[in-house]
């Protein structure tokens, strides 16, 4: 080998070596990914362990370990109708993981059941470093829909939005939310100049009202409310996916000596086995899965989990 | 002017390898064969639960960091390796003392921070340490740094706290002594390649046979004498001489060598001349006659030319019918 070969054959493996010379990091802000990619199957596994166990006991009290907030109400009062709840194959198909400054960390998956008969975008948080990945939102969506992508951002596949970021985007996701449920709470002849579109959540939500209305005897009004957004991520166009948790009141004031029930096999039968009699709330919670468009675009909800968490 | 740049190029190369070996020298001496550094123990006064490096305290990477912490009567102890955000959220509601800055070997500079006397949870219940140990009296940790943002902490396990605590700590690189020595191999090859430039040697055109070893130019004078014979002569003796180029002194050669002319004395550098091969030339490759007798039935016998004058020989041209 000539000689020229053999300097420059030495100079790139010495210099290869060298490269894993220890340095300093020019970044001293701390941060980290939320969870790897290879953890997730884990806080699945788990999670499918715990919540079949408490399947399998026909008690909702092991799911405090995997769920919280308005999941762990709605999967709890399901548990009060025999059959309500069901053993689960949950697993994750898609997952986006944000980098965070802090806790609570978070990530957001696309899981479906084995017999891919339900899917749903799903979002497991952890809220300081002491505690486990619970599942904090859960919104269903149908089988077939297209979720858009998602912007990534350095090594993350995922970027988290603030609550109150707008950039790029005609609300905020808080204000979108916000602004979601003031369409909800509208009465659909004065709604027509909001910013949300007539999806099918506010379809139903809206035929819900419109029957309970209809009961003879009974002055019914509703209220909506929403918790602070906390989950929303960046899609790739600009816009953002907003986890939101709505509240609704359905209030009921029945004429003396009649009542308002519900058919067996319901929440709101097994809460309240004899009715509305008088005045009541029937308390319900939705998880919904808000799509916000870059610019101008309308708000609309692409997937929703809900249910009766109280009657009063 | 280009081969001014190249020696310049060459002078530089060589200094440069030569401060890159002095570099890789130093590596190997500092760090010793086991490739790293050893300081300690060093006590830290406190009473808390726990000592943890601020955020941005610990900024190398790739270093690799053994540590030993002590405590006495056989306390339990704990000591790990975490992502600074994990880190920091644990202890951020418990007394602690945090290391601000540390500089090597073992200068460092401490706040005391007030919190809560006791931690929010077990260290050792805790899944996102990267490397950790619990043990009585005593734990230590062996890690190379990774490229994210750590923190170092030593923990109190159970109600006990960190009086008397002291820590040992070696950092090194894994395999610095051999990378070391890499270094000064590439400093080396460095240098040399520069000498080899400076030499020249490298900037010959490539020859069309591989395998062919290098031939060094060497300028050299000769005088041709009227019977065509060359003598050297020094260069110091050119005066006088009439100095003609390579090509005519070789056609002159050969001109003197037909005609015999006698030439003034010509001086010219000698450059390799292709000589015939030994043996070669034109009668020795012919190829030797073949007589032959054609018989009546037109059959060809081979015949010695011990025999020719029993026959007569007839042209290779005459037709193949008549006689031969």
């Amino acid at each position: 080998m000539r000689p020229v070969r053999v300097v420059m054959a030495l100079v790139v493996g010495l210099t290869l070596a060298a490269c894993a010379i220890p340095h300093q990091r020019d970044d001293t802000g701390a941060s980290k990914l939320a969870i790897e990619e290879a953890g997730v199957d884990a806080v699945y596994a788990r999670y499918r362990e715990v919540y079949n166990a408490a399947v399998d006991i026909d008690s909702a009290q092991p799911l405090s370990v995997v769920e919280r907030g308005s999941v762990l109400d709605i999967d709890t009062a399901a548990f009060q109708v025999e059959g309500g709840a069901v053993r689960t194959t949950l697993r994750a198909d898609e997952v986006a993981i944000p980098r965070f400054k802090a806790y609570p960390l978070w990530f957001m998956a696309v899981a479906s059941t084995e017999d891919g008969a339900e899917r749903r975008v799903q979002v497991f948080s952890r809220m300081s470093s002491v505690d486990t990945w619970t599942l904090v939102a859960s919104p269903r969506i149908v089988a077939e829909a297209t979720l858009p992508k998602l912007r990534a951002s350095g090594d993350a596949n995922a970027l988290a939005v603030a609550p109150d970021d707008d950039r790029g985007m005609v609300l905020s996701p808080q204000a979108a939310v916000d602004a979601y449920v003031a369409s909800l709470s509208a009465l659909p002849e004065a709604a027509g100049d909001d910013v949300a579109g007539d999806d099918a959540f506010l379809q139903q939500m809206r035929d819900a009202f419109a029957q309970n209305q209809q009961l003879a005897d009974v002055e019914f009004s509703q209220a909506w409310g929403a918790d602070p957004v906390e989950h929303a991520i960046r899609t790739s166009d600009g816009g953002a996916l907003v986890f939101a948790t709505l509240h609704r009141a359905d209030q009921f004031q029945v004429t003396p000596g009649r009542s308002v029930t519900y058919p067996d096999g319901t929440v709101q039968r097994a809460l309240a086995p004899e009715g509305i009699v008088g005045s009541g709330t029937v308390r319900f919670d939705h998880q919904v899965l808000l799509l916000v468009p870059p610019g101008n675009g309308e708000i609309r909800v692409l997937g929703q989990f809900g249910g009766v968490v109280a009657v009063e | 002017m280009r081969a001014m740049r190249r020696r310049i190029g060459a002078w530089a190369l060589t200094v440069l390898g030569v401060l890159v070996a002095l570099v890789g020298l130093a590596v190997m001496v500092v760090l010793g064969p086991d490739g790293r550094v050893t300081t300690g123990p060093h006590a830290i006064d406190t009473d808390t639960a726990a000592v943890v490096t601020a955020p941005g305290a610990v900024r190398f990477v790739g270093v690799q960091v053994d540590l030993l912490v002590e405590v006495p009567i056989d306390k339990p102890v704990f000591v790990g390796v975490g992502n600074t955000v994990d880190v920091q959220d644990y202890l951020q509601d418990t007394a602690r003392v945090e290391i601000t800055s540390y500089a090597a070997p073992w200068t460092i500079q401490t706040r005391d921070v007030e919190g809560e006397p006791n931690l929010p949870s077990a260290p050792t219940a805790l899944d996102w340490w990267v490397v950790s140990q619990a043990g009585l009296g005593g734990a230590d940790i062996s890690l190379t740094l990774p490229d994210e943002p750590v923190s170092v902490a030593v923990v109190a396990v159970g109600s006990t706290n960190l009086s008397g605590l002291e820590v040992t700590m070696a950092y090194g690189i894994r395999g610095g002594f051999g990378r070391g020595a890499g270094i000064a191999l590439l400093g080396i090859g460095l240098a040399w390649f520069g000498v080899l430039l400076r030499r020249r040697h490298l900037w010959r055109e490539p020859d069309h046979d591989e395998d062919a070893e290098f031939v060094e130019e060497v300028e050299v004078f000769v005088y041709v004498d009227e019977h065509g014979v060359e003598h050297e002569i020094d260069p110091a003796e050119l005066e006088g001489f009439e100095i003609v180029d390579e090509e005519e002194i070789l056609e002159g050669a050969e001109a003197e060598a037909d005609d015999g002319a006698d030439e003034a004395a010509d001086v010219a550098v000698d450059e390799p001349v292709d000589e015939p091969a030994p043996g070669g030339g034109a009668s020795a490759e012919l190829p030797r006659p073949v007589y032959v007798w054609i018989d009546d039935d037109g059959v060809e016998h081979e015949v010695g030319e011990d025999e020719l004058h029993e026959f007569e020989i007839a042209p290779d041209d005459e037709p193949e019918d008549g006689p031969r």
